[in-house]
Order: structure tokens, then C-alpha cells, then sequence
């Protein structure tokens, strides 16, 4: 069982948003840098800067969130770790608990 | 654009430059692309040791020296007081965790009691009022050298560290401006 520190994705600071972005773009395949900010586009209608992208990127590695495949394209493709799906189930059940309060409060006021 | 790829560090080119390069070649250059890049390269530079890709991943599942105090919900007082080593735990050793702990505690101390004098001397002055802040500021800029910027070169380290605090300095001084206005 990974530490609780190892999956927290929210202390990722400014990144932590791309990074939940990325990690549900890796999640039903891999995927380099380009194609994922073209399906993040297309799904979340959100632009992730190249900086944003790799910022994320990096530190998503560093946890070992994700990894680069090795390909012989210039483009390395990324794919979701199974840690990786341990910390977005963690933090979409997280985002989701937060969404459930709200739209209760929204529902009785 | 390869005037942006430039700016990240040598080993993060080394890395991510074709990919990024990549990206950047398949889109028009805005200024929000170009702010991106810059603060992009800013983090790349504030965050060497994100390359330590495989190590980082190891150490993540050795407990820390601070991980009681960092589990569970009480860690933004452990980040605050730059206690948690969860960015940079391969390249901090636990006496520079120490020697940061103690840097923040020691010198906050120091600092807050010199405060309280000042207060004391000048019961009513905006100004000693307004640096009041930098009695946890300053120490805790102080003490990134042993953390954050332990990978920094001496001058690089002298240059960030004194241009934070000279900037903190500057906006306690004018806040002590505008409330004496």
C-alpha cells in the first residue's frame, strides 16, 4: 500500500489540476505530450500551456505516477502507473465528495 | 521558440526539450504561450531535484523524518514551517532538515522577540508594525538554502535569497508607508 504522501496529488500546488487532467487522459491509454493536450482540450475544453504540461509531467514522474515508454519517435508516450490509478481514484473520490456537499447545500438553500 | 527551450535548465532540455519543443513548433506564439514557457522554465530552475525521476519514486515510500507530523490533515503547518521533505526528501539530508527546523525556530524567535522590543521602544510606529511580518519570513527564506535551493549554486543562492527578502523588506517598508499616510 503506497504512503499517503506518495498519492497526494493535491500538494502538487498550481500543478495539481493539470496533473489530475493528465493522469485521466493516461488512464485508458498512453499518450505523448501533444496528444494529451489535444484530448484534454477536447474533453475538458481546457488549454494546458507546454510549460503547465510538463510541469505537471515532471512531477507526476517523480512520484512515479506515471511513466515514459521508450519509442524511437522524439515523442515519448506516457503511461498511467498502476500508483497512478490508486492517486486519481483517490483524488477524483475526493473531488467527487466535495461536488456531492456542494450540490446538497446548493439543493436545500 | 527555441529562445524559450533555452531558458529551462540543461538537464531538463536534455529530458523534455524535443517533446516540448514539439509542442511549442505546433502552436502560434502568444503571449499567454510565452508566460506559460517562462513560468515553466522559473519552476524547471526552482525544482531540480523533479529529475531525480526513479530515486524520487523510491524514497516516496520511505517514511520521512517528519512523517507523523505530515500524515493525515495537519500538513499545511508542516509545509508552512518547511518541514515536509516530500519534494526534495533524496536531496535533504536529515541534517539539513534540522538545520532548516532549527533556522525557522531559532531565528523566529530571535526575531519576534527583537520585534517585541522594538515594539516596546516605538509603541505606534507603522513601520516597526509592518516588519513584524518578517520576523517568519525572513528565516524561513533564509532556510531554503538548505532545502529548495540546496542544489543552487552559492551566488545563485546569495542572489534569490537576498532579492527575496530585500522585496519582503521593501513591501513591509511601504506598508508602513501607506498606513502612516
Amino acid at each position: 500500500m503506497a504512503n499517503e504522501v506518495e498519492l497526494d496529488i493535491a500538494d502538487f500546488g498550481r500543478f495539481s489540476e493539470p496533473a489530475v487532467l493528465i493522469l485521466i487522459s493516461l488512464a485508458d491509454s498512453p499518450k505523448h505530450g501533444y496528444a494529451m493536450t489535444q484530448d484534454i482540450a477536447r474533453t475538458f475544453d481546457a488549454q494546458l500551456g507546454p510549460g503547465t504540461l510538463y510541469g505537471a509531467i515532471a512531477r507526476l514522474e517523480a512520484r512515479g505516477l506515471i511513466s515514459a515508454i521508450d519509442s524511437p519517435d522524439r515523442r515519448n508516450p506516457y503511461a498511467i502507473s498502476d500508483l497512478g490509478k490508486q492517486a486519481l481514484r483517490l483524488r477524483l473520490a475526493a473531488l467527487e465528495a466535495v461536488a456531492r456537499v456542494g450540490q446538497g447545500r446548493l439543493a436545500s438553500a | 521558440m527555441s529562445l524559450f527551450i533555452r531558458l529551462y535548465p540543461a538537464n531538463w532540455r536534455r529530458r523534455y526539450g524535443a517533446e516540448l519543443a514539439e509542442l511549442i513548433d505546433a502552436q502560434p506564439l502568444t503571449p499567454q504561450l510565452a508566460v506559460d514557457l517562462i513560468a515553466g522554465a522559473l519552476d524547471a530552475h526552482l525544482h531540480p531535484e523533479l529529475l531525480n525521476t526513479a530515486g524520487l519514486a523510491d524514497a516516496a515510500a520511505t517514511p520521512c523524518l517528519v512523517t507523523p507530523i505530515t500524515n493525515g490533515a495537519s500538513t499545511m503547518l508542516a509545509k508552512a514551517l518547511n518541514l515536509r521533505c516530500g519534494e526534495y526528501r533524496e536531496l535533504v539530508s536529515p541534517d539539513d532538515r534540522r538545520l532548516s527546523t532549527q533556522v525557522n525556530l531559532y531565528g523566529s524567535l530571535f526575531l519576534a522577540g527583537v520585534w517585541l522590543i522594538a515594539l516596546k521602544l516605538f509603541p505606534h510606529n507603522a513601520y516597526v508594525l509592518a516588519l513584524g511580518t518578517m520576523a517568519y519570513v525572513g528565516p524561513f527564506t533564509l532556510s531554503t538554502m538548505f532545502t529548495s535551493l540546496k542544489t543552487r549554486s552559492p551566488e545563485t543562492r546569495a542572489i534569490l535569497i537576498g532579492s527575496t527578502l530585500a522585496a519582503t523588506t521593501g513591501i513591509c517598508v511601504l506598508a508602513g508607508y501607506i498606513s502612516e499616510l
